[in-house]
């Protein structure tokens, strides 16, 4: 059975299709950082189909920034983390 | 057609060769009898015949009539006559110079060693070429020169007069003085005596031989400048043009017969290249030398194209009309660009190597036959093989274009100078090899911007497209090539690419450069190893990376600068000579460690000059800025520094245009009053002083440029240099 619609995966390929001539013209660590991008929009590709949204760009958008925002979090509480172990260290190294 | 000949035994032969140019044309049948009757009237004898010619990339011939004229000296003035009269016709052949077609007819060129056969009274019976304009082994032709300049050839006599000459012959040298009388007499006397084949002048087209020859004339005495009698000295006025954006002036002409006349001031080719390069360029362009000198290079690939089109027999067209196919608007934007530019990775970095493709564009449409007519040709529409990346367009891949058959040459003589300069043991060998390359490299540079320009003779835009769309692919393959092989690409201008990678050394490089080359078939070569090279920040924001703006130390220990200061001829000295003397502090250092060390030494310069220019020790010389006008000096609207400058220039009574070149010293830059921020330098007086802080802002701004990727602030350097 063929579809009349192209599912939500298929549509980020075809917005990744249609990036291609911008993909070639970037750096390649910036080639990485665009893939991870789209990566993040076909791991929401359930949601987008849920929402059948008729301008899917959006939607994939704002799949981008979940995982972003995702990113931000994890990295915050590593720097709460990090801090907190260094000024236990430092007090430490005072008392000594 | 007169032929001037240096025989073997040293004569100077006035030759005479027979030569009958051709025009052709085609007139609906209307206005055949008019034409016809036009063309019996003429004074001179007149043959014709009808034709079947093609122009170019033409499928089908065009039946012409050939019109062969019997004297060359009326060939221009009747063409013209006949165009004039006949509007609706189509005239071909008819505004080619009528030298460069003796040339292309006979196969000879300008300073060609040759064998001829001549009547007694000077009529050639043939002539043959013993040399091609191909070969790069031929000696410079005996010529003897004559130097002449007015005494001081420091700067334009123009703006200023001079009344003595210096003439210079064979190593020795006379100063010529007196009344006008006794210079006319002295100089014919040399002239006769020494007969020189060059005259080679400073400032003859626009100062030296026209004031002398109005000089002759007034006293009614001989100045024979010419070494033929029989003509008078060739006459072209000045003119002003518009190039790249810039107004810029031609000096007028005065041209010899039997003798050349070569201006150093009005010669892009002499200041360029030489008179070696001058003399290869002539030779390969099939362009009389004295009009070489003084014209465009494009002149020369037109002369080159043209050759070719007349020996295949094709049409040249007068006043070329062939308007650009319709495109949509996303067509246009896709294949109306450059080539590709990327931002650089703002900062200093080290063990970095620059490819550069050799001689790209040209390359590009010797490798993909790309011509006006190959492109978009109707026997290789549905060919895959032929189409040119990104755009719709495709190119032949059955008939060698004309362009790609005029460059193929050039590029591969050009190859073979390069390869006969390195093995060159004698510097004064290879300054000529070099010149003579340098000379062919313009050619071919400026062969990219005839492929597209409306006016010339075999431009088509579509094929301009198409080689900017290859060079786009083609750095693009080569950026993928050298990320797979683990380079990262710092930058990257249309042909070059600046590449990083740890622990990568010349062979390395080198390797990859081959990789490349067999990934394009397109010639890419290192072009060298920097020990550090700086990606410098735009000056209006620290964070936007400019392109073709570096710094660069070789390993070789020469340096490559682009787009700062010392590059630019409108900033002060002063600004300039402090940050060379910067660089060379820097240029100490060999890797970024050893470069931020020098830091402090660098501040320390800088505190150096700020003092100096505090202390008001600053010279005119040093602080003068130098802006050309860029519109007549009446129609600018603001207050700018070279406009109050200008303006003060006018209330003295000169006169000023576009395109002039305007000194001027920042004097009050705040000042209420404008005529008080700036003082031009044509009218500086004892009671002058400078714009301390508008300088020290220069000299800032000039310095931060190459230190602000090391860490140094604008506010750091200002408070760690202030220390007066």
């Amino acid at each position: 059975m063929g579809r009349t619609l192209a599912t939500f995966t298929q549509l980020v390929q075809q917005e990744i299709d249609s990036w291609s001539r911008y993909r070639r013209a970037l750096r390649r660590e910036d080639q990485q950082a665009l893939d991870v991008l789209f990566a993040a929009a076909r791991h929401h590709a359930s949601a987008g189909a849920y929402l059948a949204r008729e301008t899917p760009f959006e939607v994939m958008l704002l799949s981008m920034l979940i995982e972003q925002q995702k990113h931000v979090v994890t990295l915050q509480q590593k720097v709460v983390t990090l801090e907190t172990s260094r000024h236990h260290d430092s007090t430490q190294g005072m008392a000594s | 057609m007169v032929v001037w000949l240096l025989g073997e035994d040293g004569r100077r032969i006035r030759a005479v060769d027979p030569f009958v140019p051709t025009c052709y044309l085609t007139a609906p049948p209307s206005i055949r009898e008019h034409l016809f009757r036009l063309l019996r009237r003429a004074s001179c004898r007149i043959s014709t015949r009808e034709v079947e010619r093609y122009e170019l990339g033409a499928l089908r011939p065009t039946p012409v009539l050939e019109v062969s004229v019997h004297a060359p000296a009326q060939f221009s003035s009747l063409t013209q006559h006949l165009i004039r009269a006949c509007p609706d016709a189509q005239f071909f052949h008819v505004d080619v110079s009528l030298p460069q077609r003796y040339f292309y007819d006979r196969q000879l060129f300008p300073l060609v060693h040759c064998e001829a056969a001549l009547t007694v009274e000077g009529r050639i019976q043939s002539i043959q070429a013993l040399e091609s304009p191909w070969d790069t082994d031929y000696g410079f032709p005996p010529l003897t020169i004559m130097e002449l300049s007015p005494d001081s050839s420091s700067s334009n006599p123009n703006h200023g007069g001079r009344d003595s000459l210096v003439v210079r012959m064979d190593g020795e040298e006379r100063l010529l003085e007196g009344d006008d009388a006794d210079m006319v007499q002295r100089l014919n006397q040399l002239l006769v005596r020494q007969d020189p084949d060059i005259l080679l002048t400073d400032w003859g087209d626009s100062y030296l031989l026209p004031r002398l020859m109005i000089m002759a004339d007034r006293l009614r005495m001989a100045l024979a400048l010419n070494r033929d009698p029989h003509r008078s000295v060739g006459t072209r006025k000045p003119h002003s043009y518009f190039s790249y954006g810039r107004i810029l002036s031609h000096a007028g002409a005065r041209t010899l017969s039997g003798r050349l006349h070569l201006d150093r001031h009005n010669s892009f080719a002499l200041a360029e290249m030489g008179l070696a390069g001058l003399i290869e360029q002539a030779r390969v362009a099939k362009v009389d030398l004295q009009q070489m000198a003084r014209t465009t290079t494009g002149t020369g690939i037109t002369s080159m194209q043209l050759e070719i089109a007349c020996r295949d027999g094709l049409l040249i067209p007068y006043r070329k009309q062939e308007p650009e196919a319709f495109k949509s608007a996303l067509e246009l934007l896709q294949t109306d660009q450059g080539g590709l530019v990327f931002a650089p990775i703002v900062g200093y970095h080290e063990q970095v190597g620059e490819l550069d493709f050799s001689s790209m564009y040209p390359s590009i449409m010797v490798r993909f036959n790309i011509s006006p007519e190959t492109v978009n040709c109707r026997c290789c529409r549905d060919e895959p093989a032929a189409r040119v990346p990104e755009i719709g367009h495709h190119t032949c891949r059955h008939r060698q274009g004309l362009v790609p058959r005029t460059l193929a040459p050039l590029l591969d003589k050009r190859v073979r100078y390069k390869r006969l300069m390195a093995a060159a043991t004698q510097p004064a060998a290879r300054a000529v090899l070099d010149q003579r390359q340098t000379a062919l490299k313009w050619l071919l540079v400026v062969s990219f911007g005839y492929l597209g320009y409306k006016n010339a003779r075999f431009g088509r835009i579509e094929a301009h497209e198409s080689v900017t769309a290859y060079s786009r692919d083609l750095l693009l393959q080569a950026k993928e090539v050298a990320e797979r092989q683990g380079y990262r690409m710092l930058h990257a201008i249309v042909d070059s690419l600046w590449l990083v990678k740890p622990g990568a050394v010349k062979a390395d490089y080198d390797r990859l450069a081959q990789a490349i080359t067999e990934q394009t078939r397109l010639s890419i070569g290192v072009e060298g190893l920097y020990h550090w090279i700086g990606f410098l920040p735009s000056r209006v924001n620290p964070l936007m990376p400019v392109p073709n703006q570096f710094v660069g130390l070789f390993d070789h220990g020469v340096m490559k600068i682009r787009g700062i200061e010392i590059r630019r001829s409108d900033a002060p000295l002063l600004v300039k000579r402090a940050q060379a003397e910067v660089l060379r502090c820097l240029s100490e250092a060999r890797t970024l460690v050893e470069l931020r060390e020098q830091i402090p030494q660098a501040l320390e310069i800088v505190r150096t000059y700020r003092r100096y220019l505090h202390d008001g020790h600053a010279t005119v010389e040093e602080l003068v800025i130098t802006k050309s006008l860029s519109k007549e000096p009446q129609a600018y609207r603001h207050q700018t520094l070279s406009m109050i400058a200008a303006q003060e220039l006018l209330a003295r009574g000169m006169s000023l245009q576009a395109g002039d070149t305007i000194h001027y010293i920042i004097t009050d830059a705040d000042a209420a009053y404008p005529p008080d921020r700036a003082r031009a330098v044509a009218g500086l007086d004892g009671t002058w002083s400078y714009d301390v802080s508008a300088y020290d802002n220069l000299l800032l701004k000039a310095t931060l440029v190459l230190l602000m990727p090391l860490g140094v602030t604008a506010t750091s350097l200002n408070e760690s240099t202030a220390g007066c």
